[in-house]
């Protein structure tokens, strides 16, 4: 756990609050753990993305803090109220958007979707005028007396995130709010949360999308086998990888063989990597952590120059989100 | 005023469920209207051997609360298996007001609707043969306490479909049980008390054969055991349902299917 440094709390208000969280699930007398002694916290109108693989647990935490699944070991606070002792309270002042179709009922219309659900909560009648303002803005407006199932999976997605915000809730759990979504839907989804964003809720967002989390997420929360990996803010992150990265492009003119080239270079340094390669220019990325690695690469250059393969760009490398969390899923930063 | 609210809005989405599925709604109303037909023109072919009394009048009644209790009795678990399917039960779960208010405002809209159709079907045929059945107000008396004890089986059944999603099977077996046990003379098998069909049946009889007014009747021992039964039953019902209900989520089994 902890492989960079924790964010440090600010003092600000923390809405949830989860400590040594552990979940152990027994198939055939076998003890799995599915959660192994995570510990986070999401303050107020901060955005913090739960990111791992399929498995990794992220759905897990979110049933726990629910009080879907009962969890062995740990403490949550949600609210400043304790789950799941005080699960009613707390869930007052939370919104939640499960992952998949499974939160409206397809045989009723938006509206009635929308007046439905908002009755479950512990808030005033709704106000009309909010409700029509928000179907605007998810851009569903002409479509509120249309049956749910005859709505794109998008424009379910949208309902789904605009019956949360309507709900007026302190933090916002969002579990995959991308999954199955088109390209063309994805995108709507991200920009209708980066515009969420810019207002005072707190979000929780559970999600292998790192397009989605990289958009939207002050701090990233990274887990891997149930463990967690990474507690960190995005830009902490990102600065990490820039430091060290550099991509090398030259171009093949005598064509050479590959494979001999690849030979040579792997043999005599081993922290490249060769990234990609057409027919004409190969990619290199060289991975500066130490002193040698940063010779390697001088003494690459000097490599082609002698020869006589041209280098035709030597930059640093803006490094890609998911990469960065490939990385670290690999265990790359550890070693 | 946040429980009324949602508790008018869940009647109405019952009603809308109705409109929704208009096939499924329409041969219900006709499937009903033929059984009822049938039974008014005299054709006993619904086994009359089930009811007590040998009289059209009785196997009338005999039906309609014998349909009330099978209605009523799968509610809860036929409301957890569609909430699995279609994948909203988990957000049931998360919702603030609370996962059995929300079994609790279904059961209650759901009987209120039944029996809406129930009175409505039955006057429309009364009107339309021009042939009447005269029904006894603490009928409704003996209805409403037969049903505590039917939603304290459907609260186990439902808590049972909560662990095992489908149990289709045991509610046919649980079913058959409570139609058999109908027919077994109380003298024989004074248990019958905890069985709602019967419990109600014996009571609609008694109230028949002796013209109880609502003091008499309150006062019987059969209406005072069968009360605290079906209210035992209930609760019964509620341990077992909270129970399933913390089984399923200390597997963590909520939603799967």
């Amino acid at each position: 756990m902890d492989v960079l440094n924790r964010a440090e709390d600010i003092g600000e208000e923390i809405v949830l609050s989860i400590d040594g969280l552990s979940k152990r699930y027994y198939k055939t007398k076998k003890m799995t753990f599915a959660l192994k002694d995570i510990s986070f916290r999401v303050r107020q109108g901060e955005i913090v993305g739960l990111l791992g693989a399929n498995g990794a647990g992220k759905t897990t935490i979110i049933k726990c803090l629910t009080g879907l699944v009962k969890y062995d070991s740990g403490e949550i606070t949600l609210n400043s109220f304790k789950i799941p002792e005080q699960q009613k309270h707390a869930l007052n002042d939370v919104a939640i958007v499960l992952e998949g179709n499974r939160n409206l009922y397809w045989r009723l219309t938006v509206m009635e979707n929308i007046r439905y659900f908002l009755s479950l909560r512990k808030m005033g009648k709704p106000d009309e005028k909010s409700i029509d303002e928000m179907l605007k803005r998810v851009s569903l407006h002409n479509d509120k007396h249309t049956l749910v199932e005859k709505l794109s999976r998008g424009m379910q997605q949208k309902l789904n995130i605009a019956i949360a915000l309507l709900c007026k809730a302190k933090l916002i759990i969002l579990d995959e709010p991308t999954l199955g979504l088109n390209i063309i839907a994805n995108h709507e989804i991200v920009k209708l949360l980066q515009e969420i964003k810019l207002q005072e809720n707190s979000i929780l967002v559970a999600s292998h999308d790192m397009s989605l989390i990289e958009s939207i997420v002050d701090r990233v929360v990274l887990i891997k086998n149930g463990g967690m990996l990474v507690d960190t803010d995005v830009k902490s992150l990102r600065q990490l990888f820039t430091s060290t990265a550099y991509r090398m492009c030259v171009e093949n003119k005598h064509n050479t063989t590959l494979q001999r080239i690849i030979d040579d270079i792997t043999s005599k340094y081993g922290s490249i990597v060769i990234d990609g390669t057409n027919e004409n220019m190969w990619q290199f990325i060289i991975n500066i952590y130490d002193k040698s690695s940063r010779e390697n690469a001088i003494e690459l250059m000097s490599y082609f120059l002698a020869n006589d393969i041209d280098i035709e760009k030597f930059e640093r490398e803006t490094p890609d989100f998911q990469h960065i969390v490939s990385r670290l899923l690999s265990r790359e930063l550890e070693s | 005023m946040r429980y009324v609210r949602f508790f008018i809005f869940s009647f109405y989405k019952e009603l809308l469920n109705k409109i929704r599925y208009p096939i499924n709604t329409v041969f219900g109303i006709i499937g009903w209207w033929v059984i009822f037909l049938l039974l008014f023109l005299g054709i006993n072919i619904f086994g009359p051997s089930l009811f007590e009394g040998d009289g059209q009048v009785n196997l009338i009644k005999g039906y309609i609360l014998w349909f009330m209790v099978m209605a009523n009795l799968q509610e809860i678990s036929d409301f957890i298996s569609e909430e699995t399917k279609i994948g909203t039960i988990s957000f049931l779960f998360v919702q603030p007001i609370g996962f059995s208010w929300i079994v609790f405002a279904k059961v209650i809209n759901k009987f209120i609707i039944i029996s809406l159709e129930l009175v409505i079907i039955l006057f429309a045929i009364m009107l339309s043969i021009d042939k009447y059945v005269v029904f006894n107000k603490l009928y409704v008396v003996v209805v409403l306490v037969s049903m505590l004890s039917i939603w304290g089986w459907a609260l186990i059944l439902g808590g049972i479909s909560l662990l095992i999603q489908k149990i289709d099977s045991i509610v046919s077996i649980i079913s058959i049980t409570f139609s058999l046990i109908a027919v077994i003379p109380k003298e024989k098998f004074y248990l019958k008390i905890i069985f709602p069909f019967s419990y109600g049946m014996d009571l609609i009889y008694s109230i028949d054969a002796n013209m109880y007014s609502i003091m008499q009747l309150i006062r019987t021992r059969e209406f005072i055991m069968g009360t605290i039964s079906s209210l035992a039953i209930l609760l019964f019902g509620l341990f077992v349902f909270s129970l399933c209900k913390k089984t399923a989520i200390r597997k963590g089994i909520i939603g799967y299917y």
